[in-house]
């Protein structure tokens, strides 16, 4: 394997992980009733120079499978076969295997080499079943021998051989691995390995590029001489091989015990078609999970890179222009410096807004990988879903689309899982059998929002109200609107499966997706109706890294809010604050009572003031639901970079990051979320709030 | 000594003791807390600054200074003075920051923490068998996050384990 990566393989997995992503596009767009000959050839394209690559770099494990892929295509591209369920499936499946190959390349770690085995096998399977189709066709020609031959293997009996394979010791200098001979003959049938290590020298002998060890192996069933001699052609010339067919009867190879000691060790069991369900899950996890990890470049349109010279032209106008005015400056020329520094500013936030838009990506790119996913999913959970998309072209920084993924694959699960009902289940309550998940997505300012809709069992409000009762969320006597009951679910105590109520929890996990759209700056909301449909919105900023701020004074210190979350600033007339049991301060807004958070009480600071009426109230919305921040004033208005806190520091409740003012010095950025959990949380003079806001 | 100066000169110093590379041998930037000298590797450190104002992280340990920007990422700083239980010292622009890289052991993640000291004297080459284990306090004190002393001159430098001093259980 190689170790050290060169610019030219760089470029070769940047190519060859671009080739895939257009396969797995083209696949799965693929209809199955025409022949779509140009997608073919596009795929038998990709695959080709993949293998060529790999070749040169000598990546022998990629080079086989490319080399099996192909041949399953060869028989598509020619007309012979047509293309089947089964094949798009397995082809699909090549293409994982393929990338998890590359990615394992690249990043210098082990393949899942039962995943690589299992697809194998299905290509194995399809190409001789293609292979009979063919033949099969032929037969028309009367071709005796072709006839005789298919016979023949299909007569292949249940055998065992005996195999004795000793290798000469510059094997390994000839790059050839017996450990993937052994794999492929595994392909074959059941294979038993000892190995005999008597010829091992002592260590300080040994050379490591030295073969020392033979092998003695045992592979029983339907298998013909010449697929073992196949397998062992390339080094046919490097060593005494001695084929033999027993009797069938299975007997363990004897130890020709003479001083060695022998290992024996089972290479593999045939491949299970189906793996527990629990491993197909965390084989699927893994898939995903690689496809965030391996997105290091990309790929920018040329049309975006031509802006941002055009930009970069006129700031350098601009600067050349300035340093003129400075050389001789005099008092009249005050006013082309005030010109030249707006026009300066102008330049900066357009480069900005240009640099920002090459890290937007379509948000397709990954809704690409859900179909399949939704379809691995009804299958195993026997539903029938209709997958729809709508406005996949919007475009979405790329650090927010990579954090997307995981949440939107939950959801989709859990809409899968917990939402939609079973055929038979949909038909008893009079809907079509077929339910549908749409995903939507929209932009809205600067925001983007992305709904995923299902019409499935909805969520029951009486029993998530039950819930939060029994869990002390919410007290008997509140009254909550609808909407505030189904938003409970994002609760952290919504998020175990609460078995005795047997009630299907929408909501397991909720808190941790709801945590990481936090995170990204956005917010999840839910809407349902019962029996109907069960709505999740994603809001989102555009892009993550840079936030619309505003800046806040609290005890002397600089906080930032994010802009989006703001609904209003106001003055506080003190008669109007309702207090509860002396201690929960309450403000009337818009109908609502909302609750008063001191943030100098929450931070723990000396404060500026305590009187209500010297500062300002921030009325923001948390997950749906307003509170009001006291805060001292309200500095500027700014475009902010988010920096984590957590790369050097770790998680601070009630806090999103920090980022550089325009003072140039640091702000913690403030996590409203946080903050009202910081409120509930404390032993502070104030009482438990109530959810939502009362009506008056 | 002007502090940008004095502070360049450091951070030449910091370098150049970088740069020697010996495997018996190792380079460590002493600085002093009052009367106490106090020694770290100096391939942990990545810059010698001087103070700027931070943002207070509400909630946290008093030791805990706040956040400051350090290189476009966003860093803790620990007074290493309130760490260890001496009296404050009121911060100015002559305050001196070491930063440093500090390694968690279980995660292997690198972070980036700052620590305000009063101030850094000189850079030492000390041989690993010249470190002596630091004495048993018992309950008095402890010396968890001492590496070892070191005599030099008429000076008793304590080699840090900043891994230990500034894990993230000790900053939480």
């Amino acid at each position: 394997m190689v170790n050290n990566i060169t610019p030219l393989q760089d470029a070769f997995f940047q190519q060859s992980l671009e080739g895939l992503e257009a396969s797995e596009q083209v696949l799965l767009r693929f209809d199955l009733t025409g022949s779509d000959e140009e997608a073919i050839n596009s795929i038998s394209q990709i695959t080709h120079s993949i293998k060529a690559g790999a070749e040169e770099f000598e990546l022998s494990a990629i080079t086989d499978f490319t080399h099996l892929i192909a041949s399953l295509l060869a028989p598509l591209r020619t007309g012979e076969v047509k293309i089947t369920a089964d094949l798009k499936k397995t082809l699909l499946a090549s293409v994982d295997v393929v990338k998890a190959l590359l990615s394992a390349v690249q990043n210098n770690t082990a393949v899942n080499q039962p995943q690589v085995d299992a697809v194998k096998e299905q290509i194995r399977v399809i190409d001789k079943m293609s292979q009979k189709l063919v033949e099969a066709t032929h037969i028309e020609i009367p071709v005796e021998q072709t006839l005789g031959e298919l016979a023949k293997a299909a007569l292949t009996e249940l055998a065992v051989w005996d195999i004795k394979f000793n290798p000469d010791s510059g094997i390994f200098k000839r790059e050839h691995d017996p450990v993937q001979i052994f794999q492929d003959l595994s392909m074959l049938g059941e294979l038993t390995v000892v190995v005999n290590d008597k010829e091992l020298p002592l260590f300080s002998d040994l050379e490591p590029d030295a073969c020392y060890l033979s092998w003695h192996l045992r592979l029983s069933g339907k298998i013909n001489e010449q697929e073992i001699n196949k397998i062992f052609g390339q080094v046919r010339d490097d060593c005494e091989l001695s084929i033999e067919q027993l009797d069938s009867n299975l007997n363990d190879i004897h130890d020709d015990d003479e001083a060695g000691e022998n290992v024996q060790i089972v290479v593999s069991e045939r491949v299970k078609s189906h793996p527990e369900p629990d491993q197909q899950k965390t084989e699927r996890q893994h898939k995903y999970q690689a496809k965030i990890d391996t997105v290091t470049s990309m790929q920018v349109e040329t049309n975006k890179i031509d802006a941002l010279m055009n930009l970069l032209g006129e700031l350098v106008m601009t600067q050349s222009m300035l340093s003129q005015v400075s050389d001789n400056f005099s008092l009249d020329s005050l006013s082309t410096l005030t010109d030249g520094l707006e026009q300066l500013e102008r330049d900066t936030r357009s480069m900005q807004g240009a640099i920002m838009q090459i890290r937007m990506l379509p948000i397709s790119s990954i809704f690409s990988q859900l179909p399949m996913l939704v379809d691995d999913l009804c299958q195993q959970l026997g539903k029938k879903v209709n997958l729809k998309f709508s406005g996949e072209h919007t475009e979405i920084d790329k650090t927010v689309l990579e954090k997307l993924v995981n949440p939107l694959v939950h959801l989709i699960r859990d809409a899968l899982e917990h939402g939609l009902e079973t055929p038979e289940a949909r038909r008893l309550v009079g809907k079509v059998e077929t339910g549908t998940l749409d995903i939507i997505t929209d932009t809205q300012g600067e925001n983007i929002i992305i709904e995923i809709s299902d019409d499935g069992v909805g969520i029951d409000n009486d029993k998530v109200l039950r819930k939060a009762m029994r869990q002390g969320l919410v007290s008997d006597e509140a009254l909550l609107s609808p909407e505030a009951i189904q938003n409970l679910i994002f609760r952290p105590e919504f998020s175990e499966l609460d078995r005795d109520s047997g009630f299907a929890c929408r909501g397991i996990g909720t808190d941790s997706i709801s945590e990481s759209i936090a995170e990204m700056g956005g917010s999840i909301k839910v809407s349902s109706v019962l029996g109907s449909r069960t709505t999740f919105t994603l809001r989102l900023p555009i892009a993550h890294a840079i936030i619309d701020g505003q800046i806040v004074n609290v005890a002397g210190q600089d906080y930032i809010l994010p802009l989006i979350a703001i609904i209003e600033s106001l003055e506080i007339e003190p008669a109007l604050v309702k207090r509860v049991s002396e201690k929960g301060e309450l403000y009337p807004f818009q109908g609502d009572y909302v609750p008063i958070l001191r943030l100098y009480q929450l931070f723990n600071l000396p404060p500026t003031t305590t009187q209500l009426e010297q500062g300002l109230l921030v009325i923001v919305d948390a997950d749906g639901q307003k509170v009001g921040l006291f805060v001292d004033e309200l500095i500027a208005h700014q475009q902010v970079v988010i920096k984590s806190l957590e790369q050097n520091y770790r998680k601070v409740a009630g806090f999103s990051g920090a980022a550089m003012t325009g003072k140039g010095v640091v702000a913690l950025m403030l996590d409203i979320s946080g903050l009202v959990k910081l409120y509930k949380n404390s032993s502070l003079p104030g009482v438990a709030m109530s959810e939502g806001g009362r009506e008056m | 000594m002007e502090i940008s100066t004095e502070l360049q000169h450091l951070n030449a110093l910091v370098e150049g003791g970088r740069a020697q590379k010996n495997l018996q041998t190792q380079q460590y930037l002493a600085f002093n807390l009052g009367d106490e000298d106090y020694g770290v590797d100096i391939l942990r450190v990545q810059e010698i600054k001087s103070w700027v104002n931070v943002a207070l992280i509400p909630n946290t340990p008093i030791y805990l200074c706040g956040v400051l920007s350090f290189r476009g990422m966003v860093i803790p700083v620990v007074d290493l003075r309130l760490r260890f239980g001496m009296a404050k010292k009121d911060y100015s622009p002559l305050t001196i920051v070491i930063v440093l890289t500090v390694t968690d052991a279980q995660r292997q993640t690198e972070k980036i923490i700052g620590i305000v000291v009063d101030a850094v004297s000189d850079t030492y080459t000390i041989a690993a068998e010249n470190i002596k284990p630091s004495p048993d306090f018992g309950k008095q004190l402890n010396t968890s996050y001492l590496t070892g002393l070191v005599a030099i001159a008429d000076k008793m430098l304590m080699i840090l384990d900043i891994d230990a001093l500034l894990s993230a259980k000790a900053l939480a």
